[in-house]
């Protein structure tokens, strides 16, 4: 192959634009604006380093879509590719689907390029074959089952001393380098020195389970640093390899991954161009650190702001500004689709007592039949999010609500957790059985169900060393295929409850289904024996069965009126809809060392903009309650105690009441003297 | 890059563990050579299936391939690749293994494994074909959009070069020339506003004015315009029909007009009508070595299979500089098998690797037990008429031509046909002996404790004593020459050992001379008569006619036993040193040799013929000719031969030495030291 010279990027043009914007099935002036003037233009043509800072509703993934499109089509090398990295899988799902019918979109999803997450990048392309490498084979990366397995192997006199007396639980010890130095999460110091057994116990247990293939998500940075310190070439390698980069959502980068990305692509000499987007204002960590040190996006010599949302009117940008960090004053442009009478300007917030906490979502519901179309109800979505959906503890029954599931008893935090891996077989089977309803592509439920299958399989024998094929699914039959009766029971399952997606009931669990399931993890396995972890994986979960006559019921929507449901609405936490667009949302209140929306009640109330002087933990309310608001084109809506307004006060004071309504909420109550009955006045001012 | 190491498992010839191949490579050029059935096919074969080719032709797997009776072990074929580039491993990094140690470069190892699963689909036998990287053959999958890069070139043998060659769809032409910027690019686009001469258009320009030549041509207008009468007729009145004329394609893309036109040309050598098999083969490789080094991304692999078919001596040499040259100069890898002895003489030995019994014999320095001293004398004296013994199933090297003439009649006599045996006989012209056996010698494995592995192919060096009867001396006037008093039982013990001790060890063994040379030898031994007259022969050769060989015959008859008589009254007078009659005769008769420069090829030949002769006039019998010929000939013979069925019918023809060689050597054959 002949040597590297120096990559020119393709160039785009005016006419690359409106290509670009025809391929998506937009206007040809959707990226330029009517005026020509759209700064969206400007970034779509740059092909230089830049940060842009884009608005929530900027339309900011579309743009990135169009651009790669652009630069797909005139790409010069089979060899040299764009990396596209971000926190999930969206832009890969948004190629997909946006570019299903082009050629081009299944060019840019392949080599040379590659289009994930940053976890997924570093893992290709530095820590497994690292890893690999050393002599460390990658059975299994998953930071539950590699912490389980770390934890198992400590001898019982250090399990127990750091247990007891150092309160640590499984999945906390970690390694801070490629000798396996023994540290805490984050890199915290070990608890322990040098020349204690336990130290040393851990030291061991550390190396031996890499050994076995099992890693923790975190050592792929440890393993990436040391790559890049031990062969220096990988950073002009990876810069070769990709002289283009994008990142996406920059805004949630750990210190980790913005040092490792400045690392390999940006410092020193021969940087290669890289832009990132993201809002500094929807910042939410996945990590408990404060985000990126190094490298901060955006820098502000390089800064490009795109304001405009395209997602809703200006009452709702003005509702939602005050949150952002530094709030740089939405302009709000309208919702692309727009239902009938509704305008944007009626915007709730609930404001209930306590014990009346079961009737947010029924009063919800409510507001959303009464505002909208039958025919809008059934297409658009509707969404009811909390900052914390899952107790972490058992919070005083006094701080309800705590969280998503205090509004609704059999909300499942295990199913709708995207980022997070489900803890329960059937918690696989039924989020794929709801992607797979949602998007009429079946290949979602045979992959968690053969996912739950691995899972269990590696729960029954941890020690099972499977070589992976290019699915799930493929690996199950890989292992099944020479036990053509356990293959057959094997797809069995997967065509009754992946492609006819019939639903479990818990009387079919446990009266043939889950044996059926048992004895497939014990062929997988070969293991006679279900382990303590396996029982559990395999119980039955709080989700409740769908009714049959409404055909497949998904996890954690909440139907209203539950009779006869007109909307469906679908309950989750604020992490789990960044990014998304919803017909209307609400926003639950939540406990985080204080009850958050609350908390929040000066911005609420126009006293306060952004961070200025807040400490860390406003600063996280503030980002996350600003990407709820942000996600609605057609209603916001709040639900909070009715005491949160005035100290020891237990209802609004009719001075705050104006002043919401006059900041344009409508204020909707729920007393408990006065029954769950509620009333709104149409015509009241909005 | 280069493929650094190639490992095949259960794949035709090739089992498991010792008896899976393991072949080093080096960048450049890489003979592989060995006789049939060797596996030098099986190699190229495992390549093309592991990288797939450039001209896209799948090979497809046959239920053979599968090495062993049950076929059910998977096939792997694992090509380690070194010496990457900065573009080979930007393009391959998601797949490096690294040097822990973070001191060597990194790799890229494939590993293609095939498993036969049993099953039928579509009625085919259903086989998984996987492709991992890392060392160990568990890394990521390699997807095909990577493995497209690896694709080797291959030149198949004996291919219709011819029809590659001619015009018409997708021909080799056609390709070599839409690669071609020149082609693409040069010249003008034909527009029918602008007045182009016709020289300055591009090759899609010329196409496009033709065509628009075409439909203005007279005869063309006109036929359209009886057309368009005749349908007039038939049309309904006021309905406005007419016709067009337009050249077939003219509206495709510019690529698929550009290939429509390159695929009219031929390709044809200036001068000659239609070209020979040989010619053709020639072209072609030429063609493709064109099309490789035009790839800009992509692999730098070439594997050829006897490109030698049709080409003569001198085109064989003149190929092999040529692709040697090649490689070095455009950074390709080539690896490329052969029959000829020719095409093997015109590599260097470092760049040839053995191919015998499905093992790997690198013959590069450090591999074998040559210097670099060595390397540098076989460059010069390895020609084509030693370079047989890379094909050979057992060799017989000699210090000369005498043994080179002899030898298989020898063999023959004593029942043992060294061409059905695939023996060749190198004739080192008395230099170098030993330098041709360390080829066959392995070097001790550098890591401890691993066994060499051996060439199986014997290795008979035969050389002279060169140690006189004590009568010698003083009849061929060689005083200072050594005899058994001289040296004593001591020396003389050591003296053989010492020259059997030179090349022997692995496959190899020396066989020396009982006593002094092969003439003297065979003298001794019982065929001193036969001897005299074949050298009696040979020194009138040039006057020798069908007519006067009879008289010759009875010539040397009457000479030799006069000769005997005077020997008998030599030992009888005790003026013999102590010698026997047999062996004085013997001395006689090399006198001829020693003194009035007989020579000896010559004499071998006619020996050979008298020895035969005998045979079959039943004068000597097989029995008879076992008991009298000399013991370390009938040995180096039975070496070679040992353990090793006859061939039937050779396939492919041992390749011994031209007559003209032989004439040519035995005008300058000296007496050897």
């Amino acid at each position: 192959m002949s040597e590297t010279e120096a990559f020119l990027l393709p160039e785009i043009d005016d006419v690359d634009v409106t290509w670009a914007a025809e391929l998506l099935g937009l206007r040809p002036d959707a990226f330029g604006g009517p005026a020509g003037d759209d700064r969206r233009a400007v970034v779509m043509k740059s092909v230089s380093t830049l940060d842009v800072s884009a608005c929530p509703g900027s339309g900011k993934t579309t743009l990135l879509v169009g651009k790669l499109a652009a630069l797909g089509r005139q790409w010069p090398s089979t060899t040299q590719g764009i990396c596209v990295v971000s926190h999930t899988n969206a832009a890969r799902y948004e190629i997909e689907e946006r570019l299903a019918d082009c050629p081009i979109g299944q060019e840019l999803l392949a080599r040379p390029h590659f289009v994930g997450t940053i976890h997924g990048f570093i893992n290709e392309f530095l820590a497994i074959p690292w890893m690999r490498s050393l002599g460390y084979p990658v059975k299994l990366i998953d930071s539950e089952i590699c912490g389980r397995i770390r934890w198992r192997r400590l001898q019982y006199n250090s399990r127990y001393f750091l247990e007891t007396n150092k309160h640590l639980k499984p999945g906390s010890i970690h390694f801070a380098d490629a000798d396996f130095t023994p540290c805490l999460a984050g890199g915290a110091a070990f608890p322990c020195g040098p020349d204690t057994a336990t130290y040393k116990d851990v030291h061991q247990v550390l190396r031996s389970v890499a050994g076995d293939g099992y890693h923790c998500y975190e050592d792929a940075f440890t393993w990436a640093n040391d790559l890049i310190d031990r062969h220096s070439v990988v950073v002009e390698m990876m810069r070769d390899r990709f002289p283009l980069l994008f990142v996406d959502e920059a805004q949630d980068n750990s210190e980790m991954q913005s040092a490792l990305l400045h690392r390999l692509f940006t410092e020193g000499p021969n940087p290669v161009v890289r832009q990132r987007l993201g809002d500094p204002n929807q910042a939410i960590y996945d990590f408990d650190d404060a985000g990126a040190a190094t490298d901060p996006f955006p820098d502000e010599s390089i800064r490009i702001d795109l304001p405009n949302s395209h997602r809703f009117g200006q009452r709702i940008a003005d509702l939602a500004d005050p949150l952002g960090i530094t709030p740089y004053g939405l302009v709000g442009l309208g919702a692309p689709r727009t239902c009938e009478g509704v305008d944007g300007s009626r915007n709730y917030i609930i404001l209930f007592d306590p014990g009346l906490v079961g009737q947010v979502l029924p009063t919800y519901g409510r507001l959303l039949l009464d505002t909208f179309q039958e025919e809008d109800l059934a297409d658009g979505s509707f969404i009811a999010v909390g900052q914390i959906h899952q107790k972490k503890d058992d919070a005083a029954a006094e701080k309800i609500p705590r969280c998503v599931g205090d509004y609704w008893s059999v909300y499942d935090a295990g199913v709708s957790a995207r980022s997070a891996s489900p803890k329960k077989f059937l918690q696989y089977l039924f989020a794929g059985q709801q992607r797979s309803a949602e998007t009429g592509e079946a290949h979602h439920a045979v992959e968690g169900i053969a996912k739950a299958c691995l899972r269990l399989m590696t729960l029954m024998a941890s020690d099972s060393a499977v070589p992976r094929r290019s699915s799930s699914h493929q690996t199950v039959l890989g292992i099944l295929s020479a036990k053509p009766g356990e293959r057959d029971a094997y797809l069995n399952l997967v065509e009754t409850y992946c492609l006819a997606l019939s639903e479990v009931s818990p009387a079919a669990w446990d009266g043939g289904v889950r044996s059926r399931v048992e004895a497939l993890g014990r062929e997988l396995s070969g293991k006679q024996d279900l382990t303590e972890d396996a029982v559990e994986f395999l119980a039955w979960t709080d989700t409740q069965p769908a009714d049959p006559a409404a055909g497949v019921r998904l996890a954690n929507v909440y139907e209203y009126p539950s009779d006869t449901p007109k909307v469906a609405i679908r309950v989750g936490s604020i992490h789990s809809v960044k990014g998304e667009t919803h017909t209307a949302t609400l926003v639950l209140e939540s406990y985080w060392f204080a009850h958050n929306l609350e908390k929040l009640a000066p911005w609420l109330l126009g006293d306060k903009q952004g961070l200025n002087a807040e400490g860390d933990r406003q600063a996280k309310r503030l980002r996350t309650h600003y990407v709820a608001m942000t996600r609605p084109t057609h209603m916001l809506c709040l639900a909070m105690r009715r005491s949160s307004w005035v100290t020891g006060k237990p209802e609004v004071d009719a001075a705050t009441a104006a002043t919401l309504e006059a900041r344009g909420w409508t204020v909707v109550t729920l007393v408990e003297s006065e029954g769950p009955e509620f009333s709104i006045d149409p015509a009241a001012p909005a | 890059m280069y493929i650094s190491e190639l490992t095949i498992e259960n794949f035709r010839i090739f089992g498991e563990g010792d008896d899976s191949l393991v072949l080093e490579l080096r960048p450049g050029l890489n003979a592989l050579v060995g006789e049939n059935d060797s596996g030098k096919t099986a190699i190229i074969d495992a390549l093309r299936l592991a990288l797939g080719t450039a001209d896209q032709e799948w090979f497809r797997l046959e239920d053979s391939d599968f090495h062993g009776d049950n076929g059910s072990a998977p096939i792997l074929i694992a090509c380690l690749f070194s010496g990457l580039t900065r573009a080979d491993r930007r393009a391959f990094a998601e797949f490096l293994s690294y040097d822990p140690d973070g001191v060597g470069e990194p790799v890229f190892c494939l590993n293609v494994t095939v498993a036969d699963t049993g099953r039928l689909r579509r009625g085919r036998p259903y086989r998984r074909i996987e492709f991992r990287s890392g060392l160990d053959g568990t890394g990521p999958i390699v997807p095909q959009e990577a493995r497209d890069l690896l694709r080797a070139t291959y030149l198949r043998p004996l291919r219709d070069a011819e029809q590659e060659l001619t015009s018409g769809r997708g021909s080799r032409l056609s390709q070599v020339l839409f690669h071609s910027a020149q082609v693409r690019d040069a010249g003008e686009d034909y527009d029918p506003e602008v007045d182009t001469a016709p020289a300055a258009l591009s090759v899609l320009g010329i196409g496009d004015y033709a065509d628009s030549l075409l439909v203005s041509q007279t005869g063309v207008a006109n036929a359209k315009h009886a057309i368009d009468e005749h349908l007039k007729s038939l049309a309904l009145a006021g309905e406005p029909v007419t016709t067009d004329i337009g050249v077939g394609g003219s509206g495709a893309s510019d690529e698929a007009r550009l290939r429509r036109i390159l695929e009219k040309l031929d390709l044809g050598l200036g001068g000659l009508g239609r070209r020979g098999l040989g010619s053709n083969n020639r072209l072609f490789i030429a063609c493709e070595l064109l099309l490789l080094t035009q790839e800009e991304e992509g692999s730098r692999l070439l594997l050829i299979e006897e490109p030698e078919a049709h080409l003569d001596a001198q085109r064989q040499l003149q190929l092999a500089k040529a692709i040697r040259e090649q490689a070095e100069k455009e950074h390709l890898q080539v690896i490329l098998t052969t029959h000829s002895p020719n095409l093997a003489s015109a590599v260097e030995l470092n760049s040839m690797t053995m191919i015998r019994g499905g093992k790997a014999f690198p013959l590069d320095e450090g591999q074998t037990q040559l210097e670099s001293t060595d390397y540098r004398f076989l460059q010069r004296f390895l020609d084509a008429t030693k370079a047989n013994l890379f094909f050979a199933r057992g060799v017989l090297i000699v210090e000369g031509d005498a043994e080179n003439v002899l030898l298989p009649t020898i063999a023959e006599l004593a029942g043992m046909d060294l061409s059905k045996y695939g023996v060749s006989i190198v004739n080192v012209g008395g230099i170098g002996l030993r330098r041709y056996a360390r080829i066959f010698q392995r070097a001790e494995p550098s890591e401890e404790g691993k066994a060499v592995q051996e060439v199986t192919i014997p290795v008979a060096c035969i050389t002279d004593l060169d140690v006189l009867p004590e009568c010698a001396p003083s009849i061929i006037g060689r005083e200072k020459a050594k005899t058994p008093t001289m040296l004593g039982e001591e020396k003389l013990r050591s003296r053989r050992e010492a020259l059997e001790a030179k090349a022997s060890g692995q496959c190899v063994r020396t066989f020396v001379s009982d006593h002094w040379t092969l003439e003297y030898d065979l003298a001794v031994c019982g065929f001193a008569e036969d001897v005299y007259a074949a050298a009696r022969l040979a020194k009138r050769e040039a006057s020798l006619t069908e007519e006067n060989l009879a008289t010759v015959i009875a010539e040397a008859k009457v000479e030799f036993e006069k000769l005997r008589e005077t020997a008998t009254q030599a030992v009888d007078a005790g003026d013999a040193q102590g010698c026997s009659v047999d062996q004085l005769v013997a001395t006689y008769v090399y006198k001829l040799f020693a003194l009035d420069s007989v020579s000896k090829p010559a004499t071998a030949q006619y020996l050979a013929d008298i020895l035969r002769r005998r045979m079959d006039e039943g004068s000597l019998t097989q029995e008879r000719f076992l008991e009298l010929a000399p013991r370390y000939l009938l040995d180096a013979v039975e070496y070679v031969t040992l353990g090793q069925e006859p061939v039937e019918a050779s396939t492919e023809p041992i390749v011994g030495v031209p007559a003209e060689a032989v004439a040519e050597a035995a005008e300058k054959s000296v007496e050897h030291e």
